[in-house]
Protein backbone atom coordinates (compact mmCIF):
# COMPACT_ATOMS: atom_id res chain seq x y z
CA UNK A 1 0.00 0.00 0.00
CA UNK A 2 1.56 3.05 -1.25
CA UNK A 3 1.02 5.23 2.27
CA UNK A 4 0.42 2.97 5.12
CA UNK A 5 0.39 5.10 8.38
CA UNK A 6 -1.10 3.31 10.97
CA UNK A 7 2.29 3.55 13.34
CA UNK A 8 3.84 5.86 15.49
CA UNK A 9 3.43 9.85 16.52
CA UNK A 10 0.55 10.73 13.85
CA UNK A 11 2.66 12.68 10.82
CA UNK A 12 5.29 10.52 10.48
CA UNK A 13 6.31 8.10 8.14
CA UNK A 14 8.26 5.33 6.84
CA UNK A 15 10.57 4.43 4.63
CA UNK A 16 13.81 1.76 3.87
CA UNK A 17 17.03 3.42 2.93
CA UNK A 18 17.72 2.62 -0.96
CA UNK A 19 14.37 1.87 -1.90
CA UNK A 20 11.97 4.25 -3.31
CA UNK A 21 9.59 5.88 -0.61
CA UNK A 22 5.78 7.24 -1.33
CA UNK A 23 4.94 10.09 1.13
CA UNK A 24 0.82 11.02 1.05
CA UNK A 25 -0.46 14.69 1.68
CA UNK A 26 -2.16 14.27 5.23
CA UNK A 27 -5.58 15.20 5.39
CA UNK A 28 -6.32 15.66 1.57
CA UNK A 29 -8.37 13.53 -0.64
CA UNK A 30 -6.75 10.89 -2.48
CA UNK A 31 -5.89 12.51 -6.28
CA UNK A 32 -6.23 15.98 -5.12
CA UNK A 33 -2.94 17.48 -6.54
CA UNK A 34 -0.34 19.44 -4.44
CA UNK A 35 2.76 20.59 -4.45
CA UNK A 36 5.70 19.70 -2.39
CA UNK A 37 8.75 21.17 -0.71
CA UNK A 38 11.18 20.54 2.06
CA UNK A 39 10.62 22.17 5.35
CA UNK A 40 12.37 25.58 5.64
CA UNK A 41 13.04 25.16 1.62
CA UNK A 42 11.18 27.07 -0.85
CA UNK A 43 12.38 25.32 -3.45
CA UNK A 44 9.75 22.84 -5.38
CA UNK A 45 10.08 19.65 -4.99
CA UNK A 46 6.98 17.84 -7.37
CA UNK A 47 4.39 20.44 -8.34
CA UNK A 48 0.79 20.01 -9.05
CA UNK A 49 1.00 18.58 -12.61
CA UNK A 50 2.92 15.64 -11.43
CA UNK A 51 0.27 13.39 -12.14
CA UNK A 52 0.52 11.72 -9.06
CA UNK A 53 -2.24 13.58 -6.98
CA UNK A 54 -1.47 13.87 -3.50
CA UNK A 55 1.73 11.63 -3.25
CA UNK A 56 5.21 12.23 -3.47
CA UNK A 57 7.60 9.66 -5.10
CA UNK A 58 11.36 9.57 -3.49
CA UNK A 59 13.54 7.90 -5.84
CA UNK A 60 16.24 5.38 -3.73
CA UNK A 61 15.87 7.78 -0.42
CA UNK A 62 19.17 7.68 2.01
CA UNK A 63 19.94 9.35 5.21
CA UNK A 64 19.88 13.04 3.79
CA UNK A 65 16.46 12.79 3.23
CA UNK A 66 15.12 12.50 6.27
CA UNK A 67 13.25 15.38 7.86
CA UNK A 68 10.45 17.13 7.44
CA UNK A 69 8.31 17.10 4.00
CA UNK A 70 5.40 20.46 3.31
CA UNK A 71 2.48 19.72 1.00
CA UNK A 72 0.31 22.43 -0.35
CA UNK A 73 -3.08 22.38 -2.24
CA UNK A 74 -3.50 24.64 -5.29
CA UNK A 75 -5.43 27.27 -3.96
CA UNK A 76 -2.82 27.59 -0.93
CA UNK A 77 -5.70 27.15 1.43
CA UNK A 78 -4.75 23.59 2.62
CA UNK A 79 -1.26 22.47 3.47
CA UNK A 80 0.07 19.66 5.51
CA UNK A 81 3.25 18.48 6.91
CA UNK A 82 4.91 14.66 6.62
CA UNK A 83 7.93 13.27 8.44
CA UNK A 84 10.26 10.87 6.92
CA UNK A 85 12.41 8.15 8.66
CA UNK A 86 14.01 5.44 7.82
CA UNK A 87 15.06 2.51 9.20
CA UNK A 88 15.14 -1.46 8.32
CA UNK A 89 12.30 -3.94 8.18
CA UNK A 90 12.35 -6.34 11.00
CA UNK A 91 14.92 -9.52 10.95
CA UNK A 92 13.33 -12.31 12.58
CA UNK A 93 13.68 -12.01 16.76
CA UNK A 94 15.55 -14.45 18.62
CA UNK A 95 13.32 -16.02 21.17
CA UNK A 96 13.83 -18.19 24.04
CA UNK A 97 11.54 -19.87 26.65
CA UNK A 98 12.38 -20.55 30.17
CA UNK A 99 10.68 -22.77 33.06
CA UNK A 100 11.47 -21.90 36.26
CA UNK A 101 8.34 -24.18 37.85
CA UNK A 102 6.01 -26.70 35.84
CA UNK A 103 3.10 -24.66 35.37
CA UNK A 104 4.27 -21.94 33.74
CA UNK A 105 7.14 -20.62 31.46
CA UNK A 106 8.09 -17.51 29.88
CA UNK A 107 9.15 -16.83 26.83
CA UNK A 108 11.70 -13.56 26.06
CA UNK A 109 12.98 -11.83 22.80
CA UNK A 110 15.01 -9.62 21.19
CA UNK A 111 15.51 -8.22 17.97
CA UNK A 112 16.83 -9.46 15.10
CA UNK A 113 18.69 -6.27 14.37
CA UNK A 114 18.24 -2.89 15.53
CA UNK A 115 15.30 -1.28 12.98
CA UNK A 116 15.38 2.48 14.29
CA UNK A 117 11.35 2.37 14.24
CA UNK A 118 8.75 1.63 16.46
CA UNK A 119 8.59 -1.51 16.74
CA UNK A 120 6.22 -4.40 18.67
CA UNK A 121 5.79 -7.97 19.34
CA UNK A 122 2.49 -9.59 18.88
CA UNK A 123 2.60 -13.23 20.86
CA UNK A 124 0.47 -15.84 20.85
CA UNK A 125 1.23 -19.57 21.22
CA UNK A 126 -0.61 -22.90 20.22
CA UNK A 127 -0.63 -26.85 21.39
CA UNK A 128 0.78 -29.25 19.31
CA UNK A 129 -0.47 -32.75 19.96
CA UNK A 130 2.20 -34.83 20.21
CA UNK A 131 3.05 -37.78 19.43
CA UNK A 132 0.52 -38.34 17.09
CA UNK A 133 -3.55 -37.48 17.09
CA UNK A 134 -3.71 -35.88 13.85
CA UNK A 135 -7.69 -35.22 14.30
CA UNK A 136 -6.71 -33.10 16.99
CA UNK A 137 -4.73 -30.59 15.82
CA UNK A 138 -7.17 -28.17 14.54
CA UNK A 139 -8.92 -28.61 17.38
CA UNK A 140 -10.13 -25.20 19.54
CA UNK A 141 -8.21 -26.96 22.47
CA UNK A 142 -4.89 -26.44 21.00
CA UNK A 143 -4.85 -22.27 20.11
CA UNK A 144 -3.64 -20.53 19.28
CA UNK A 145 -3.78 -18.28 22.24
CA UNK A 146 -2.54 -15.00 22.93
CA UNK A 147 0.66 -15.19 25.29
CA UNK A 148 0.15 -12.25 27.87
CA UNK A 149 3.05 -9.61 27.83
CA UNK A 150 4.56 -8.63 30.82
CA UNK A 151 3.18 -5.11 31.74
CA UNK A 152 6.45 -4.26 33.31
CA UNK A 153 9.19 -6.16 31.69
CA UNK A 154 9.87 -5.33 27.74
CA UNK A 155 10.22 -8.34 25.52
CA UNK A 156 8.78 -11.17 27.68
CA UNK A 157 5.55 -12.76 27.84
CA UNK A 158 4.06 -15.71 30.05
CA UNK A 159 2.01 -18.28 29.65
CA UNK A 160 0.03 -19.73 33.12
CA UNK A 161 -1.07 -23.39 33.24
CA UNK A 162 0.79 -24.51 30.95
CA UNK A 163 0.72 -28.60 30.56
CA UNK A 164 4.04 -30.49 31.55
CA UNK A 165 4.57 -33.26 29.06
CA UNK A 166 2.73 -30.99 26.00
CA UNK A 167 4.64 -29.70 23.38
CA UNK A 168 3.80 -25.77 22.77
CA UNK A 169 4.92 -24.03 19.55
CA UNK A 170 5.48 -19.95 20.36
CA UNK A 171 4.98 -17.38 17.72
CA UNK A 172 6.62 -14.02 18.32
CA UNK A 173 6.25 -11.55 15.58
CA UNK A 174 8.68 -8.42 15.37
CA UNK A 175 6.01 -5.60 13.40
CA UNK A 176 7.40 -2.27 11.93
CA UNK A 177 5.96 0.02 9.56
CA UNK A 178 7.82 -1.40 7.04
CA UNK A 179 7.03 -4.94 7.76
CA UNK A 180 6.89 -8.15 9.83
CA UNK A 181 9.01 -11.16 10.82
CA UNK A 182 8.30 -14.28 12.63
CA UNK A 183 10.01 -17.23 15.12
CA UNK A 184 8.55 -20.09 15.64
CA UNK A 185 9.46 -22.27 18.57
CA UNK A 186 9.03 -25.60 19.61
CA UNK A 187 8.96 -25.51 23.57
CA UNK A 188 8.19 -27.95 25.83
CA UNK A 189 7.98 -27.62 29.67
CA UNK A 190 9.37 -30.85 30.60
CA UNK A 191 12.41 -30.01 28.54
CA UNK A 192 13.27 -26.51 29.70
CA UNK A 193 12.39 -26.61 33.10
CA UNK A 194 15.23 -25.20 35.00
CA UNK A 195 14.66 -24.22 38.30
CA UNK A 196 15.74 -21.25 40.64
CA UNK A 197 18.48 -21.90 42.61
CA UNK A 198 17.37 -22.93 46.34
CA UNK A 199 17.49 -20.68 49.03
CA UNK A 200 18.50 -19.65 52.28
CA UNK A 201 21.40 -21.81 52.08
CA UNK A 202 23.50 -21.58 55.76
CA UNK A 203 26.82 -22.94 56.90
CA UNK A 204 27.07 -23.85 60.46
CA UNK A 205 30.21 -25.43 62.27
CA UNK A 206 29.77 -28.53 64.68
CA UNK A 207 31.03 -27.79 67.63
CA UNK A 208 33.35 -30.20 68.85
CA UNK A 209 34.11 -31.55 64.85
CA UNK A 210 36.79 -29.71 63.64
CA UNK A 211 36.15 -31.10 60.60
CA UNK A 212 32.63 -30.39 60.13
CA UNK A 213 30.03 -28.33 58.29
CA UNK A 214 26.73 -28.51 58.45
CA UNK A 215 24.59 -27.03 55.33
CA UNK A 216 20.96 -26.25 55.02
CA UNK A 217 19.01 -24.79 52.41
CA UNK A 218 15.14 -24.91 51.56
CA UNK A 219 13.41 -24.88 48.19
CA UNK A 220 13.24 -21.93 45.82
CA UNK A 221 10.17 -20.00 46.83
CA UNK A 222 8.74 -20.52 42.92
CA UNK A 223 8.93 -24.15 43.25
CA UNK A 224 5.55 -25.69 44.85
CA UNK A 225 6.54 -28.39 46.50
CA UNK A 226 4.46 -31.31 45.61
CA UNK A 227 4.71 -35.37 46.34
CA UNK A 228 5.03 -35.62 42.39
CA UNK A 229 7.60 -32.74 41.69
CA UNK A 230 10.36 -32.54 44.09
CA UNK A 231 13.43 -31.55 43.76
CA UNK A 232 17.11 -33.03 43.88
CA UNK A 233 19.98 -31.17 44.95
CA UNK A 234 23.86 -31.19 44.51
CA UNK A 235 26.43 -29.37 46.92
CA UNK A 236 29.77 -28.21 46.26
CA UNK A 237 32.05 -27.25 48.67
CA UNK A 238 35.93 -25.86 48.98
CA UNK A 239 38.39 -24.60 51.58
CA UNK A 240 39.25 -20.91 50.70
CA UNK A 241 42.13 -20.10 48.00
CA UNK A 242 41.32 -23.87 47.12
CA UNK A 243 40.26 -24.39 43.24
CA UNK A 244 38.86 -27.11 43.22
CA UNK A 245 35.25 -28.03 44.36
CA UNK A 246 34.22 -31.31 46.11
CA UNK A 247 30.97 -32.09 44.87
CA UNK A 248 28.03 -34.11 46.98
CA UNK A 249 24.23 -35.29 45.90
CA UNK A 250 22.28 -34.35 49.28
CA UNK A 251 19.39 -36.72 49.95
CA UNK A 252 17.17 -33.62 51.51
CA UNK A 253 17.77 -30.43 52.43
CA UNK A 254 21.03 -30.32 54.83
CA UNK A 255 24.52 -32.03 54.35
CA UNK A 256 26.80 -32.96 57.34
CA UNK A 257 30.74 -32.46 55.29
CA UNK A 258 33.19 -34.26 57.41
CA UNK A 259 36.26 -33.17 55.32
CA UNK A 260 36.32 -29.62 55.64
CA UNK A 261 39.78 -28.37 56.17
CA UNK A 262 40.14 -27.48 59.96
CA UNK A 263 40.29 -23.69 60.51
CA UNK A 264 39.89 -22.41 56.82
CA UNK A 265 36.93 -20.90 55.82
CA UNK A 266 34.82 -22.75 53.46
CA UNK A 267 32.89 -22.01 50.40
CA UNK A 268 29.26 -23.81 49.95
CA UNK A 269 26.82 -23.64 47.07
CA UNK A 270 24.23 -26.07 46.30
CA UNK A 271 21.80 -26.20 42.60
CA UNK A 272 18.56 -27.89 42.12
CA UNK A 273 16.98 -30.02 39.33
CA UNK A 274 13.61 -32.01 38.78
CA UNK A 275 14.13 -35.41 40.98
CA UNK A 276 13.54 -37.09 37.85
CA UNK A 277 15.69 -35.45 35.42
CA UNK A 278 13.31 -33.22 33.87
CA UNK A 279 15.22 -29.92 32.13
CA UNK A 280 18.39 -28.94 33.40
CA UNK A 281 20.49 -28.15 36.48
CA UNK A 282 19.47 -24.71 38.13
CA UNK A 283 22.25 -22.31 38.71
CA UNK A 284 24.01 -22.51 41.86
CA UNK A 285 23.07 -20.75 44.34
CA UNK A 286 25.14 -17.67 45.83
CA UNK A 287 27.94 -19.10 48.13
CA UNK A 288 27.93 -18.89 51.48
CA UNK A 289 30.81 -19.39 53.62
CA UNK A 290 31.18 -21.50 57.11
CA UNK A 291 34.74 -22.25 58.89
CA UNK A 292 34.69 -25.35 60.73
CA UNK A 293 34.65 -25.41 64.94
CA UNK A 294 37.65 -24.48 66.36
CA UNK A 295 36.37 -25.46 70.21
CA UNK A 296 37.18 -28.46 72.49
CA UNK A 297 37.37 -31.92 70.17
CA UNK A 298 34.89 -34.64 70.31
CA UNK A 299 35.29 -37.97 68.81
CA UNK A 300 34.90 -38.27 65.18
CA UNK A 301 33.02 -41.70 64.51
CA UNK A 302 32.81 -42.67 61.23
CA UNK A 303 29.83 -42.95 59.69
CA UNK A 304 28.92 -46.21 57.94
CA UNK A 305 25.89 -44.58 56.03
CA UNK A 306 27.51 -41.87 54.77
CA UNK A 307 30.64 -43.74 53.14
CA UNK A 308 30.47 -40.68 50.13
CA UNK A 309 31.50 -38.14 52.37
CA UNK A 310 34.73 -40.74 53.48
CA UNK A 311 35.52 -41.40 49.56
CA UNK A 312 35.45 -37.69 49.39
CA UNK A 313 37.50 -36.99 52.13
CA UNK A 314 40.12 -39.26 50.72
CA UNK A 315 39.73 -38.09 47.46
CA UNK A 316 39.83 -34.24 48.58
CA UNK A 317 43.57 -34.44 50.38
CA UNK A 318 44.43 -36.41 47.49
CA UNK A 319 44.07 -33.54 45.02
CA UNK A 320 44.83 -30.68 47.49
CA UNK A 321 48.11 -28.77 46.19
CA UNK A 322 48.50 -27.59 50.13
CA UNK A 323 49.90 -30.23 52.37
CA UNK A 324 47.04 -31.08 54.23
CA UNK A 325 46.42 -29.79 57.25
CA UNK A 326 47.27 -31.91 60.61
CA UNK A 327 44.07 -33.65 60.75
CA UNK A 328 42.59 -33.41 64.21
CA UNK A 329 40.21 -36.39 63.31
CA UNK A 330 41.03 -39.31 65.63
CA UNK A 331 41.36 -42.69 64.49
CA UNK A 332 38.20 -45.05 63.44
CA UNK A 333 37.19 -47.06 66.64
CA UNK A 334 37.70 -50.36 66.73
CA UNK A 335 35.05 -52.82 65.69
CA UNK A 336 33.74 -53.73 68.82
CA UNK A 337 32.28 -50.31 69.17
CA UNK A 338 29.62 -50.54 65.85
CA UNK A 339 26.50 -50.98 65.75
CA UNK A 340 25.23 -53.91 67.81
CA UNK A 341 22.95 -54.55 64.86
CA UNK A 342 26.19 -54.68 62.52
CA UNK A 343 28.09 -56.53 65.07
CA UNK A 344 24.78 -59.40 64.72
CA UNK A 345 24.82 -59.08 61.02
CA UNK A 346 28.96 -59.96 60.35
CA UNK A 347 28.51 -62.57 63.19
CA UNK A 348 25.86 -64.30 60.96
CA UNK A 349 27.58 -63.84 57.68
CA UNK A 350 30.72 -65.53 59.34
CA UNK A 351 28.63 -68.46 60.75
CA UNK A 352 26.66 -68.76 56.69
CA UNK A 353 30.44 -68.80 54.89
CA UNK A 354 31.69 -71.17 57.85
CA UNK A 355 28.68 -74.10 57.24
CA UNK A 356 29.17 -72.85 53.35
CA UNK A 357 32.11 -74.05 53.42
CA UNK A 358 31.96 -76.95 55.17
CA UNK A 359 28.96 -78.17 53.16
CA UNK A 360 31.31 -77.93 49.97
CA UNK A 361 34.28 -79.20 51.55
CA UNK A 362 32.06 -82.72 52.46
CA UNK A 363 30.62 -82.54 48.69
CA UNK A 364 33.90 -82.30 47.07
CA UNK A 365 35.18 -85.33 49.76
CA UNK A 366 31.73 -87.23 48.65
CA UNK A 367 32.15 -86.65 45.05
CA UNK A 368 36.57 -87.37 45.21
CA UNK A 369 35.32 -90.97 47.22
CA UNK A 370 32.51 -91.85 44.27
CA UNK A 371 35.38 -91.32 41.38
CA UNK A 372 37.82 -93.03 43.28
CA UNK A 373 35.02 -96.53 43.11
CA UNK A 374 33.99 -95.90 39.90
CA UNK A 375 37.41 -95.74 38.54
CA UNK A 376 38.33 -98.86 40.90
CA UNK A 377 34.74 -100.84 38.78
CA UNK A 378 35.31 -99.64 35.94
CA UNK A 379 35.02 -96.81 32.91
CA UNK A 380 33.02 -93.83 33.89
CA UNK A 381 29.72 -93.60 32.96
CA UNK A 382 29.18 -90.84 30.53
CA UNK A 383 26.89 -87.84 31.94
CA UNK A 384 26.37 -89.09 35.27
CA UNK A 385 26.23 -85.45 36.19
CA UNK A 386 23.51 -84.97 34.23
CA UNK A 387 20.69 -84.80 36.91
CA UNK A 388 22.16 -82.24 39.05
CA UNK A 389 22.08 -80.22 35.92
CA UNK A 390 19.06 -78.51 34.14
CA UNK A 391 17.98 -79.57 30.83
CA UNK A 392 18.54 -76.31 29.21
CA UNK A 393 22.14 -75.88 30.30
CA UNK A 394 23.02 -79.36 29.01
CA UNK A 395 24.91 -79.01 25.69
CA UNK A 396 23.09 -79.66 22.29
CA UNK A 397 20.17 -78.31 23.78
CA UNK A 398 19.58 -74.59 22.48
CA UNK A 399 18.72 -72.10 25.18
CA UNK A 400 15.00 -71.21 23.62
CA UNK A 401 13.78 -68.43 26.92
CA UNK A 402 16.81 -66.18 26.85
CA UNK A 403 15.66 -62.64 27.32
CA UNK A 404 18.22 -59.61 27.98
CA UNK A 405 17.28 -58.04 31.49
CA UNK A 406 19.44 -55.10 31.00
CA UNK A 407 20.18 -52.35 28.31
CA UNK A 408 23.29 -51.91 28.21
CA UNK B 1 -0.67 -59.45 21.51
CA UNK B 2 -1.16 -58.46 25.16
CA UNK B 3 1.44 -59.03 27.75
CA UNK B 4 1.83 -62.47 28.56
CA UNK B 5 0.26 -63.89 32.20
CA UNK B 6 2.98 -63.78 34.48
CA UNK B 7 3.34 -64.36 37.91
CA UNK B 8 5.60 -61.61 39.65
CA UNK B 9 6.50 -62.05 43.01
CA UNK B 10 4.80 -59.21 45.11
CA UNK B 11 3.39 -58.66 48.51
CA UNK B 12 0.28 -58.25 49.34
CA UNK B 13 0.52 -55.10 50.54
CA UNK B 14 -0.81 -52.82 47.69
CA UNK B 15 1.64 -49.76 48.85
CA UNK B 16 4.48 -51.96 48.90
CA UNK B 17 3.21 -53.08 45.40
CA UNK B 18 3.08 -49.55 44.38
CA UNK B 19 6.53 -49.00 45.99
CA UNK B 20 7.67 -52.06 43.72
CA UNK B 21 5.84 -50.30 40.46
CA UNK B 22 7.66 -46.80 41.35
CA UNK B 23 10.79 -48.62 41.38
CA UNK B 24 10.29 -50.37 38.11
CA UNK B 25 9.09 -47.47 36.12
CA UNK B 26 11.74 -45.01 37.21
CA UNK B 27 14.09 -47.35 36.13
CA UNK B 28 12.60 -47.87 32.91
CA UNK B 29 12.45 -44.01 32.62
CA UNK B 30 15.77 -43.80 32.82
CA UNK B 31 16.66 -46.57 30.73
CA UNK B 32 14.58 -45.19 28.08
CA UNK B 33 15.84 -41.60 28.54
CA UNK B 34 19.23 -43.66 27.90
CA UNK B 35 18.09 -45.19 24.89
CA UNK B 36 16.28 -42.00 23.53
CA UNK B 37 19.63 -40.50 24.01
CA UNK B 38 21.43 -43.30 21.66
CA UNK B 39 18.82 -43.07 19.39
CA UNK B 40 19.79 -39.45 18.67
CA UNK B 41 23.34 -40.36 18.47
CA UNK B 42 23.53 -42.30 16.20
CA UNK B 43 20.29 -41.39 14.04
CA UNK B 44 20.36 -37.56 14.68
CA UNK B 45 17.22 -36.36 13.61
CA UNK B 46 15.89 -32.91 14.94
CA UNK B 47 12.32 -32.19 14.39
CA UNK B 48 9.19 -33.43 14.64
CA UNK B 49 8.41 -37.11 15.13
CA UNK B 50 5.11 -38.28 15.22
CA UNK B 51 3.02 -41.19 15.16
CA UNK B 52 -0.23 -40.84 14.69
CA UNK B 53 -0.85 -44.51 16.82
CA UNK B 54 0.45 -43.41 19.33
CA UNK B 55 -1.27 -42.36 22.51
CA UNK B 56 -1.53 -38.35 23.00
CA UNK B 57 -0.36 -37.07 26.89
CA UNK B 58 -2.18 -33.80 27.49
CA UNK B 59 -2.00 -32.92 30.84
CA UNK B 60 -0.70 -30.13 33.68
CA UNK B 61 0.95 -31.04 36.43
CA UNK B 62 -2.71 -30.06 38.60
CA UNK B 63 -4.65 -32.38 36.40
CA UNK B 64 -2.87 -34.99 37.31
CA UNK B 65 -2.88 -34.15 40.89
CA UNK B 66 -6.59 -34.32 40.83
CA UNK B 67 -6.76 -38.14 39.08
CA UNK B 68 -7.96 -40.94 41.54
CA UNK B 69 -6.31 -44.26 41.70
CA UNK B 70 -8.51 -45.73 39.35
CA UNK B 71 -8.10 -43.10 36.49
CA UNK B 72 -4.29 -43.24 36.93
CA UNK B 73 -3.66 -46.77 36.55
CA UNK B 74 -6.00 -47.64 33.63
CA UNK B 75 -4.73 -44.72 31.89
CA UNK B 76 -1.28 -45.62 32.52
CA UNK B 77 -1.75 -49.43 31.38
CA UNK B 78 -3.55 -48.49 28.25
CA UNK B 79 -0.99 -46.06 27.09
CA UNK B 80 1.65 -48.44 28.68
CA UNK B 81 0.12 -51.23 26.13
CA UNK B 82 -0.22 -49.34 22.91
CA UNK B 83 3.40 -48.29 23.72
CA UNK B 84 4.64 -51.80 23.75
CA UNK B 85 2.86 -52.98 20.55
CA UNK B 86 4.57 -50.26 19.20
CA UNK B 87 7.90 -51.52 20.50
CA UNK B 88 6.83 -54.87 18.65
CA UNK B 89 6.02 -53.51 15.72
CA UNK B 90 9.33 -51.65 15.25
CA UNK B 91 11.24 -54.40 16.04
CA UNK B 92 9.63 -56.91 13.67
CA UNK B 93 8.81 -54.09 10.90
CA UNK B 94 12.02 -51.79 11.25
CA UNK B 95 14.23 -53.46 8.93
CA UNK B 96 17.71 -53.20 8.55
CA UNK B 97 18.26 -49.71 9.65
CA UNK B 98 17.78 -50.08 13.17
CA UNK B 99 19.41 -53.67 13.68
CA UNK B 100 21.98 -52.21 15.68
CA UNK B 101 19.54 -51.18 18.49
CA UNK B 102 17.60 -54.71 18.34
CA UNK B 103 19.17 -56.08 21.61
CA UNK B 104 18.02 -52.61 23.17
CA UNK B 105 14.69 -53.03 21.87
CA UNK B 106 14.27 -55.80 23.01
CA UNK B 107 15.29 -55.46 26.20
CA UNK B 108 12.97 -52.62 26.43
CA UNK B 109 10.14 -54.85 25.47
CA UNK B 110 10.46 -57.09 27.90
CA UNK B 111 10.94 -54.66 30.94
CA UNK B 112 7.62 -52.95 29.37
CA UNK B 113 5.50 -56.53 29.84
CA UNK B 114 7.34 -56.78 33.02
CA UNK B 115 5.82 -53.29 34.21
CA UNK B 116 2.28 -54.17 32.59
CA UNK B 117 2.23 -57.30 34.49
CA UNK B 118 3.22 -55.14 37.81
CA UNK B 119 0.08 -52.94 37.00
CA UNK B 120 -2.17 -55.81 36.24
CA UNK B 121 -1.49 -57.46 39.60
CA UNK B 122 -1.45 -54.13 41.46
CA UNK B 123 -4.94 -53.34 39.83
CA UNK B 124 -6.58 -56.46 41.06
CA UNK B 125 -5.36 -56.66 44.28
CA UNK B 126 -7.32 -52.98 44.27
CA UNK B 127 -9.78 -54.86 42.56
CA UNK B 128 -9.97 -52.22 39.70
CA UNK B 129 -11.15 -52.92 36.41
CA UNK B 130 -9.31 -54.36 33.57
CA UNK B 131 -11.41 -53.84 31.33
CA UNK B 132 -10.08 -51.44 28.70
CA UNK B 133 -6.30 -52.74 27.98
CA UNK B 134 -7.96 -55.40 26.04
CA UNK B 135 -9.70 -53.67 23.92
CA UNK B 136 -8.95 -54.41 19.88
CA UNK B 137 -5.58 -52.64 18.69
CA UNK B 138 -5.32 -50.71 15.70
CA UNK B 139 -2.99 -52.70 13.29
CA UNK B 140 0.53 -51.12 12.38
CA UNK B 141 1.35 -50.94 8.76
CA UNK B 142 4.96 -50.75 7.88
CA UNK B 143 7.10 -48.00 7.71
CA UNK B 144 6.87 -46.49 4.71
CA UNK B 145 10.91 -46.33 3.98
CA UNK B 146 14.10 -46.41 6.38
CA UNK B 147 13.57 -42.85 6.98
CA UNK B 148 10.65 -43.55 8.34
CA UNK B 149 11.33 -46.60 10.71
CA UNK B 150 13.70 -43.56 12.24
CA UNK B 151 11.09 -40.79 12.57
CA UNK B 152 9.24 -44.06 14.04
CA UNK B 153 11.78 -44.86 16.55
CA UNK B 154 12.12 -41.52 17.76
CA UNK B 155 8.41 -40.73 17.52
CA UNK B 156 8.55 -43.53 20.52
CA UNK B 157 10.80 -43.46 22.59
CA UNK B 158 10.65 -39.99 22.87
CA UNK B 159 6.81 -40.85 23.71
CA UNK B 160 7.25 -43.37 26.16
CA UNK B 161 9.84 -41.34 28.02
CA UNK B 162 7.05 -38.63 28.47
CA UNK B 163 4.73 -41.22 29.24
CA UNK B 164 7.07 -42.89 32.32
CA UNK B 165 7.89 -39.32 33.45
CA UNK B 166 4.30 -39.05 33.45
CA UNK B 167 3.72 -42.37 35.69
CA UNK B 168 6.32 -42.18 37.95
CA UNK B 169 4.69 -38.85 39.05
CA UNK B 170 1.61 -40.26 39.14
CA UNK B 171 2.35 -43.18 40.59
CA UNK B 172 4.30 -41.27 43.54
CA UNK B 173 0.95 -39.11 44.05
CA UNK B 174 -1.02 -42.12 44.18
CA UNK B 175 0.87 -43.69 46.71
CA UNK B 176 0.24 -40.49 49.54
CA UNK B 177 -3.29 -41.36 48.85
CA UNK B 178 -3.69 -44.95 49.66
Amino acid sequence: TPCPQAWGPPGVQYGQPGRPVMLCCPGVNAGTPVSWFRDGDSRLLQGPDSGLGHRLVLAQVDSRDEGTYVCRTLDGVFGGMVTLKLGSPPARPEVSCQAVDYENFSCTWSPGRVSGLPTRYLTSYRKKTLPGAESQRESPSTGPWPCPQDPLEASRCVVHGAEFWSEYRINVTEVNPLGASTCLLDVRLQRILRPDPPQGLRVESVPGYPRRLHASWTYPASWRRQPHFLLKFRLQYRPAQHPAWSTVEPIGLEELITDAVAGLPHAVRVSARDFLDAGTWSAWSPEAWGTPSTGPLRDEVPDGSRGHEQKLEAAAQEDSPAPPSPSLQPDPRPLDHRDPLEQVAVLASLGIFSFLGLAVGALALGLWLRLRRSGKDGPQKPGFLAPMIPGDKLPGIPNLQRTPENFS
Amino acid sequence: PGPPAGSPRVSSDPRADLDSAVLLTRSLLADTRQLAAQMRDKFPADGDHNLDSLPTLAMSAGTLGSLQLPGVLTRLRVDLMSYFRHVQWLRRAAGPSLKTLEPELGALQARLERLLRRLQLLMSRLALPQAAPDQPAVPLGPPASAWGSIRAAHAILGGLHLTLDWAVRGLLLLKTRL
